[in-house]
């Protein structure tokens, strides 16, 4: 049988537990109140590891960004103040036959001398993609090439010629192996004028080898043809 | 619509070893591909290049020393790479379709060949 509820008995109890739980609130710091009650503010939790972290790489990110920043600014600064080189009668080339004018011939063949093209600075080319770039240093070494032909026409190859516009990489060893164990390549006229060797530039992006001979074989004439 | 426009004309555009060449000091290049050969391949002028930068600006790190045997697709040169290192619109003129025909011309038909 379910007793009934005595409201004589019961009120004062409630009163008591109401006055309890109201003194009990009242004592609690704000940091326990504002997990029961909302709006009351809280004071902020001190960073975990794991947020301190993340803020810790953020900053880096933005230390890096500015420097990175910084950089761009000082070598946009640099471009702007740096002097205005008037441009060469062949950089305003606008066709190959208008600059091949311009640039200078080679004495005996009349082909264009791109070696004295940069001695009398008809040319400028940069040294990078960017215009301060440094220079890569010029191997000055002559090499006296075996002979495949006849004995008069040997060549004497001139790494300083070649490296004022080539790093070693652009023919080591792809075109031209250098290892010890590697066969020797056999460079004929035949092969230059297929593309092979010299002929990779030669006769391509540079002087070809027909009425050229004495350019490489110096005891040739240039009407000699090459064997 | 102009993403898939670029990924078809790369694929078109895509080059193969074995070059003409059309005047000394320019590269025409020759691509596989390309069925309806509306659009000219691309002629590169070498000798411009030249007057203005070493060999080893672009050579070997860009571009193989033989011609034709770098792949050149016009995605990549989107991405900035081969020609894109430098035609980004910052460094030199921006690839886009504006101007197709500055490389892609027939070779004679372009004052700048």
């Amino acid at each position: 049988m379910m007793r009934s509820l005595n409201f004589e008995t019961s009120a004062p109890r409630l009163l008591v537990g109401c006055c309890l739980a109201l003194t009990l609130t009242s004592g609690c710091s704000q940091k326990v109140l504002s997990i029961f009650f909302d709006g009351v503010e809280s004071e902020p939790l001190p960073p975990t590891t794991k947020v301190r972290e993340n803020l810790l790489a953020e900053i880096q990110t933005l230390e890096r960004e500015l420097a990175a920043t910084k950089q761009a600014l000082d070598a946009a600064r640099k471009a702007r103040d740096a002097p205005v080189r008037k441009e060469l009668p062949a950089e305003t080339a606008k066709t190959w036959s208008e600059a091949s004018e311009i640039l200078p011939k080679h004495p005996r063949t009349g082909q264009i001398d791109w070696n004295e093209a940069l001695r009398g600075e008809a040319i400028l080319p940069r040294f990078g993609v960017e215009p301060d770039a440094p220079a890569k240093a010029v191997l000055d070494f002559d090499v006296r090439l075996a002979r495949t032909g006849s004995g008069f026409a040997a060549v004497t190859y001139a790494h300083a010629d070649h490296t004022t516009w080539l790093t070693c990489g652009n023919c080591h060893p792809a075109i031209f192996p250098l290892e010890e164990d590697a066969p020797k390549p056999v460079i004929t006229m035949d092969k230059i004028r297929a593309g092979e060797y010299c002929g990779v530039c030669h006769g391509r992006v540079a002087f070809g080898v027909e009425g050229a001979c004495s350019r490489c074989h110096p005891n040739m004439s240039d009407l000699e043809k090459a064997g | 619509m102009r993403s898939v426009r670029i990924a078809l004309i790369s694929v078109i555009v895509m080059l193969v070893p074995g070059v003409v060449h059309a005047v000394l000091g320019d590269i025409e290049f020759q691509r596989e591909g390309d069925e309806t050969n509306e659009i000219p391949p691309a002629v590169f002028p070498h000798w411009k290049h030249r007057i203005h930068y070493r060999c080893y600006v672009c050579h070997s790190a860009i571009f193989q020393m033989k011609a034709g045997a770098t792949k050149i697709t016009m995605e990549e040169m989107l991405q900035g790479q081969t020609c894109g290192a430098c035609h980004n619109g910052k460094r030199a003129w921006q690839v886009n379709f504006d101007t197709c025909p500055m490389c892609h011309k027939k070779v004679g038909g372009n004052p700048n060949n």
